[in-house]
């Protein structure tokens, strides 16, 4: 195991935009735990229901092995999304440096590199909303209107 | 009377003469002699004017500075998009024309232009048609940034209009990762609208 809890096939998921302005104060950045590459939606609900837009977004499959074995402490949080189920999904890579930080940007590039990274479109991710509602795993009224008005 | 308030409940003055002593109630207005006509009526050019030239004094530094200085991030919204909102429900015409202004006179200036084109995305696309349009045509037309060109289809994908799918479809792009975007947003809105490849070839 290493901290944060991931086991070694677990992977912390981020986007490319890593939330910075909300996380600035407390130098870390807000990634999403997924178990595997086919679970990467998962991740998707839990950023875009807490949202205020719907707009296509990307995400980049991080490696939790390789954060944790460069030092990045990997904190687990409560993640900002209505998506009750994934709330304890969240992980802060917390306590960045500009050292660290930058570790962890040439991680985000590599990956980008090996094509582990995806654009959702805005059918894509109104399709992972909508089947989110129809298994009663999030209610509309949770959304911003400018994201219900648009499902 | 009935068009006054169905106008004012959305913010825009566009639409007739109205008598000034009810436009003033609306609009929060003094009218002067210089926005009332021979008619003893309000002059919408001269209200419009004035509002274009309030935002453009009061408001475009702000909104430039907002869009500088802020962090963006895909799916939240900013301070930008709260002054342009404010800015809309009070008077939709003279905000428009204001943005296509920032617009054209920033078209050099990168972050700017990526500033108001995610703004403008944002809006509905009834609200700021044509201007918004145009100025998503123009970032699409924009060879030397290709973050300005994907702002540009990030705008068409937003809307997702019909317009957005006749533009789109014919859009080539030598950049392999955006073209693909394209293709994707063209084939999410093909569905959308159950318009077949084969009947668009």
């Amino acid at each position: 195991m290493v901290p944060g809890g991931f086991s070694p096939e677990r992977r912390p998921l981020s986007r490319r935009d890593y939330q910075l302005s909300e996380n600035y104060a407390k130098h870390s950045l807000s990634v999403w735990e997924v178990i595997s590459e086919t679970d990467i939606d998962e991740a998707v609900l839990a950023i875009v229901s807490g949202g205020d837009h719907l707009e296509a977004i990307d995400v980049v499959l991080m490696s939790s092995d390789y954060l944790t074995e460069k030092g990045i402490n990997c904190v687990r949080t409560n993640g900002s999304t209505p998506v009750g189920d994934l709330v304890e999904k969240h992980i802060d890579l917390s306590n960045l440096t500009y050292k660290s930080l930058g570790i962890v940007a040439y991680h985000i590039v590599d990956k980008i590199n090996d094509q582990k990274v995806k654009r959702y479109t805005i059918r894509q991710l109104k399709e992972i909303l909508n089947q989110a509602i129809s298994q009663n795993r999030l209610t509309p009224d949770k959304l911003k209107d400018s994201i219900r008005e648009k499902l | 009377m009935d068009n006054l308030r169905e106008n004012t409940s959305t913010g825009t003055i566009n639409i007739g003469l109205y008598e000034p002593e009810v436009f003033s109630e609306y609009q929060g207005f003094s009218i002067t002699d210089k926005s009332a006509t021979t008619e003893g009526l309000v002059d919408e050019n001269f209200v419009n004017e004035e509002r274009l030239k309030r935002l453009k004094k009061q408001f475009t530094r702000e909104l430039i500075t907002l869009i500088v200085d802020e962090d963006f991030e895909y799916g939240v919204d900013t301070k930008a998009d709260a002054l342009v909102r404010s800015q809309m429900r009070l008077n939709a015409l003279a905000t428009k024309s204001w943005l296509n202004g920032i617009f054209v006179e920033n078209f050099s200036n990168i972050p700017v232009l990526l500033g108001i084109l995610r703004v403008v995305a944002r809006l509905d696309y009834s609200e700021l048609y044509p201007e918004s349009h145009i100025m998503a045509v123009a970032a699409l037309s924009y060879k030397n940034n290709v973050e300005v060109q994907e702002c540009g289809v990030r705008a068409f994908e937003s809307w997702g209009t019909v317009q957005s799918l006749k533009i789109l479809e014919n859009l080539k792009v030598s950049t392999q990762w955006l073209q693909e975007y394209i293709d994707e947003v063209v084939s999410d809105l093909r569905k959308e609208y159950n318009v077949s490849t084969r009947q668009e070839n």
